[in-house]
């Protein structure tokens, strides 16, 4: 199907007033979705999936899409705004987005991260109407071995992403791995760790996790250590972000939508991953690495354009094969079958008016959302001016809804609690705890990667090195490893030389 | 703060011998069929040789503060113990009786508290203001789709 | 100060008022009187979703009242059943749920077998195998032959202790295939994994194996339930004409309601899902998503179907247990 008579023809069918209605509404809610840590988008698409019975099979869509999307707009506010991720692929915005709001830079950290978000998002867009096959089909050829592999790249790089002590964010990583074990295995079917527990059969849950590392744990410090919050009630400089941090967000910019992009396409982690990736690119490609993790605004560029990258990314397996790559496609994929339309590698063919009217309104949906989240900042930047007594309450209600809320448990607000505790007193120590949830995510995909690759090879450990996608990918990861030990050796070294000249004796 | 982190320290040492001494009872399988333990058990093994590296070279060089540009976050002073505390255990409070006595009870009760230790005085502002936020958000999260427990008020018919 | 506490007696007041007067029931009214909530033990936006808000627009039309779909997911469904079998047996709580014995016979269950009664079986899932387009085999017999004589294929499947995995196992087993499980997450994973030739065979639902098969990726080489009913190339190999004395498993998705649900309610109920599984709307939609029609009487299922499965699944249990 010609690429450009199919875009013209997808833009033709939106630009109704009534399909344009349904992009705005779905843009709208989404970034209320992100933004409230409550619901997320999966929650508010499924609730609203009864309402799109009535209208055709592409407005729904364009209009669940647009929720996933202003999703991710929204969720790297509240990571700005309060330090509460909104999902997993906003963790990282925290690190440094928070920092900037803290200094008073809340509208710059926003501004940029909806410019990123927009440019990221037209990336894949472009990329997707043309690289859907060829990617998809190199996609497919990611097997247990390969995902593995992936993975401890993924751990290495998670090393990266502390500012401070790099050991202790390894200790961090093999919490958060650990963390990952609880529950029932996905291979054997045994309960670990759960004693006896029925929640905890199904893991610790990411969300009263996040809810409570971040979010009570921020609570908590607080009021704990209340010298810290003089620091937010400074001027809040301009709302836009300067020249100065056009210029330095530029390469991040366009770095992170390309990682962000192919990394989406991977089922799985690929958007949160993309997300560190991007990160720690930019630190090592730095001039003034101390910066991040104090206020860069290449901690914020880069990774929230990684992550709406991602999120086109991960339409590749859909369009083009049929196949989910996360929870929040497959409802979209629902949605498609309710309407009669079956998603799978025919749906170019069969229905091209889904296809191309999806992707134009990516399109248009992109800039709603800019020109919706921009003059926003203004409104957010206020919240933050709201006392804190009365701004406490809300956040913590807003956390322990969102932690209720994802399967109407009590258990999970108990969860939340015991990790806010945790956070807090990990916090107190020095050591940080980006590291740790995001190892609690990848780490079940790690292990099961593992050990199906083990079974795959009946027991061998060369599949890991034959195939040359893993073996490539184990090789980086060495080498990244070796050179972290290296500059480690270099800097002790150099400390043993002061130590012994300097200490005199 | 010092001994603080060494305390700390130690936890890990403690948590990954107690993680590798449960993997074992779960099995570490062969390697055609690695077991559920297999993981866990290396994992808990590395972390509590890890943490133990560091208890020791920490003794060894005693003020050597190799903490990077980041650090232990908040103020060095003692934390008011008794505020930290009172939210701590509202927010189990509330954990374990929102089923019981349903959302909106629990929310106003909750928030009332967390207003008070946020700082507010007046009993009537901070009465009135639970009570709105609890009544709206109640409505809000329901209409768009979020179950919340009724608890007490299921006989009122409340859904 | 003054001022705000006169705002506050009515506004309270007001908002009292509104609690009262929405929904209370008052008794001897015909059932049901007050949203029925029917629990689905997966998250939001699942097929289950889908089937059980099909369902209660028919039970809207037969039986009155108003139906209201809640998630509880979690547990491997346990979560889900343990709350509607300690919730009150007044009808107004159900379960859209498959079989829910699994748990009980490894020893995950928070409830008993007694604590929840089948209303009715309404439809089945359909499973089969299938292999990669270019793989050599055309038919299920020639893969067999090769399962045979080659043992250590490996097939990929949804997760041990899922239906569709203990039925191909069970196939496995009887029918000597030598056949080694790899598990991932469900369809989406299984997908890729037969394309990219990962694995050799894979065993998912009819519904996403069609999309694959239409399109020309994959070869459906086996169906577990007739292939006509899901709309599949009656050529299929299936179990009836394959292995007719092999004694199957299917996966039904059934109502459930707390086990001291009086009869008079479930009656009611059971009589509703009859009218609706011969109403030909309700079976074009449901085969809109996927799924056959299949009615069965609740007692039916309890008193014959349920023991049966619990049976092969206990000694498939028990010689995977021996194996491991």
């Amino acid at each position: 199907m010609d690429v450009i008579h199919g875009l013209i023809a997808g833009f033709q069918s939106i630009f109704h007033p009534d399909i344009l209605f349904y992009c705005f509404i779905g843009v709208f809610v989404g970034t209320l979705v992100g933004v409230l840590p409550g619901i997320g988008p999966i929650g508010a698409m499924s609730i609203l999936l009864p309402s799109t019975y009535g209208i055709s099979p592409a407005a729904s869509i364009i209009m669940l899409a647009g929720i996933y999307y202003g999703a991710m707009y929204g969720g790297s506010t509240t990571s700005i705004l309060v330090n509460i991720p909104g999902e997993a692929a906003s963790v990282v915005t925290c690190l440094d987005g928070y920092q900037m709001a803290r200094q008073g830079r809340a509208g710059p950290a926003l501004g940029i991260s909806a410019m990123g978000s927009f440019i990221g998002g037209t990336f894949a867009i472009v990329a997707l109407m043309f690289l859907s096959f060829p990617l998809a089909d190199a996609a497919v050829k990611f097997g247990a071995p390969e995902f593995f592999s992936v993975m401890v790249l993924a751990m290495t790089l998670l090393t990266y992403l502390a500012s401070g002590s790099t050991f202790n964010a390894i200790l961090m990583v093999l919490v958060g791995l650990i963390l990952g074990c609880v529950g029932m295995d996905p291979i054997s079917g045994i309960p670990r760790f759960a004693f006896g527990s029925t929640t905890l059969l199904d893991g610790v849950g990411l969300v009263p996790v996040a809810m409570g590392l971040f979010g009570v744990s921020e609570v908590l410090m607080n009021i704990g250590a209340p010298q810290d919050r003089t620091v937010l009630n400074a001027k809040i400089k301009n709302l836009l972000p300067s020249r100065q941090d056009w210029k330095r967000s530029i390469g991040p910019i366009w770095r992170g939508s390309i990682m962000g992009f192919f990394l989406g396409i991977l089922p799985g982690g690929g958007a949160v991953m993309s997300t560190f990736l991007s990160y720690t690119t930019e630190k090592k490609l730095s001039k003034d690495p101390e910066k991040f993790g104090k206020g860069a605004i290449e901690g914020v560029a880069g990774p929230e354009t990684a992550n709406n990258a991602a999120a086109g990314g991960s339409f590749v397996p859909m369009m083009a094969l049929g196949i989910p790559p996360n929870a929040i496609m497959a409802l979209l994929l629902a949605a498609l079958i309710i309407h009669g339309v079956t998603p799978g590698p025919l749906l170019m063919s069969q229905h091209p008016e889904v296809f191309w009217g999806v992707i134009a309104s990516m399109y248009v949906g992109n800039i709603m959302l800019v020109f919706l989240n921009l003059p926003l900042v203004g409104l957010w930047v206020k919240i933050l001016k709201v006392p804190y007594r009365m701004l406490m309450p809300l956040i913590l209600l807003c956390c322990l809804i969102g932690a209720y809320s994802t399967n109407n448990n009590a258990m999970d607000v108990v969860i939340m609690i015991v990790f806010g505790a945790v956070g807090y007193v990990l916090r107190r120590a020095g050591y940080e705890l980006a590291p740790l949830i995001l190892a609690l995510i990848l780490g079940p995909l790690m292990e099961t990667n593992f050990r199906n690759s083990l079974t795959l090879s009946d027991g061998s450990f060369l599949i890991f090195l034959t195939r040359p996608i893993s073996a490539t990918l184990l090789v980086i990861s060495a080498l990244l490893l070796v050179s972290t030990g290296f500059s480690a050796y270099r800097k002790t070294k150099k400390r043993i030389v002061e130590e012994t000249g300097g200490a005199g004796d | 703060m010092k001994r603080f982190q060494i305390c700390l320290t130690v936890v890990w040492i403690g948590l990954g011998l107690f993680v590798s001494a449960y993997s074992l009872r779960l099995g570490l399988g062969a390697l055609v069929r690695p077991g559920p333990g297999l993981f866990p058990f290396c994992l808990g093994l590395i972390i509590a040789l890890l943490a133990l590296y560091k208890l020791l070279s920490k003794q060894l060089r005693k003020d050597r503060d190799e903490e990077g540009t980041g650090g232990p976050e908040g103020s060095p002073q003692q934390a008011p113990v008794g505020r930290l505390a009172v939210l701590a255990i509202t927010l189990f409070a509330y954990a374990l009786l929102l089923e019981t006595l349903g959302y909106i009870i629990t929310t106003f009760l909750g928030l009332a508290v967390l207003l008070r230790t946020g700082g507010y005085e007046k009993w009537i502002p901070i009465v009135v203001y639970a009570l709105i936020i609890s009544a709206v958000t109640y409505f809000g999260f329901t209409y768009l789709g979020t179950m919340f427990p009724p608890g007490i008020l299921r006989h009122v018919g409340m859904h | 100060m003054k001022k705000s506490w006169v705002y506050a007696v009515p506004a309270f007041a007001a908002i009292l008022c509104w609690f009262l007067g929405s929904g209370v029931a008052w008794p001897a009214e015909k059932y049901p009187s007050r949203p029925v909530s029917t629990i689905v033990t997966f998250a939001p936006g699942g097929v289950s979703d889908l089937t059980m808000r099909l369902w209660s627009r028919y039970l809207e039309k037969y039986v009155g009242g108003t139906f209201v779909v809640d998630h509880k997911p979690g547990g491997g469904g346990v979560i889900g059943y343990t709350y509607v079998a300690n919730a009150r047996p007044d009808g107004y709580t159900l379960g859209n749920f498959p079989d829910y014995f699994t748990p009980v016979l490894n020893g995950t269950a928070t409830y008993k077998m007694e604590d929840l009664r089948v209303v009715a079986q309404m439809v089945i899932n359909g499973c089969v195998l299938a292999v990669s387009v270019d793989a050599p085999w055309k038919t299920f017999q020639e893969f067999a032959d090769y399962a045979r004589k080659n043992p250590g294929v490996k097939w990929a499947h949804q997760g041990v202790g899922t239906m569709i995995y203990f039925r191909t196992e069970n196939l496995n087993r009887q029918a000597g295939l030598r056949l080694i499980g790899v598990p991932l997450k469900g369809d989406a994973e299984i997908i890729p994994a037969i394309l990219g030739k990962h694995v050799t065979v894979g065993s998912l639902s009819a519904a996403s194996a069609k999309a694959q098969a239409e399109a020309g990726k994959i070869r459906i080489l086996f169906s577990f339930d007739p292939p006509k009913g899901f709309g599949l190339d009656p050529s299929i190999a299936d179990m009836a004409s394959a292995f007719p004395k092999i004694q199957d498993v299917d996966v039904p998705v059934y109502l459930v309601a707390p086990g001291k649900t009086p009869k008079e309610i479930t009656d009611v109920l059971e009589a509703g899902l009859e009218k609706a599984s011969k109403d030909p709307e309700f079976v074009k939609e449901t085969e809109k998503i996927n799924q056959m029609v299949s009615f069965l009487p609740g007692r039916v299922v309890m008193e014959q179907k349920i023991p049966k499965k619990m049976a092969i699944i206990k000694g498939l249990l028990e010689e995977t247990e021996g194996t491991k």
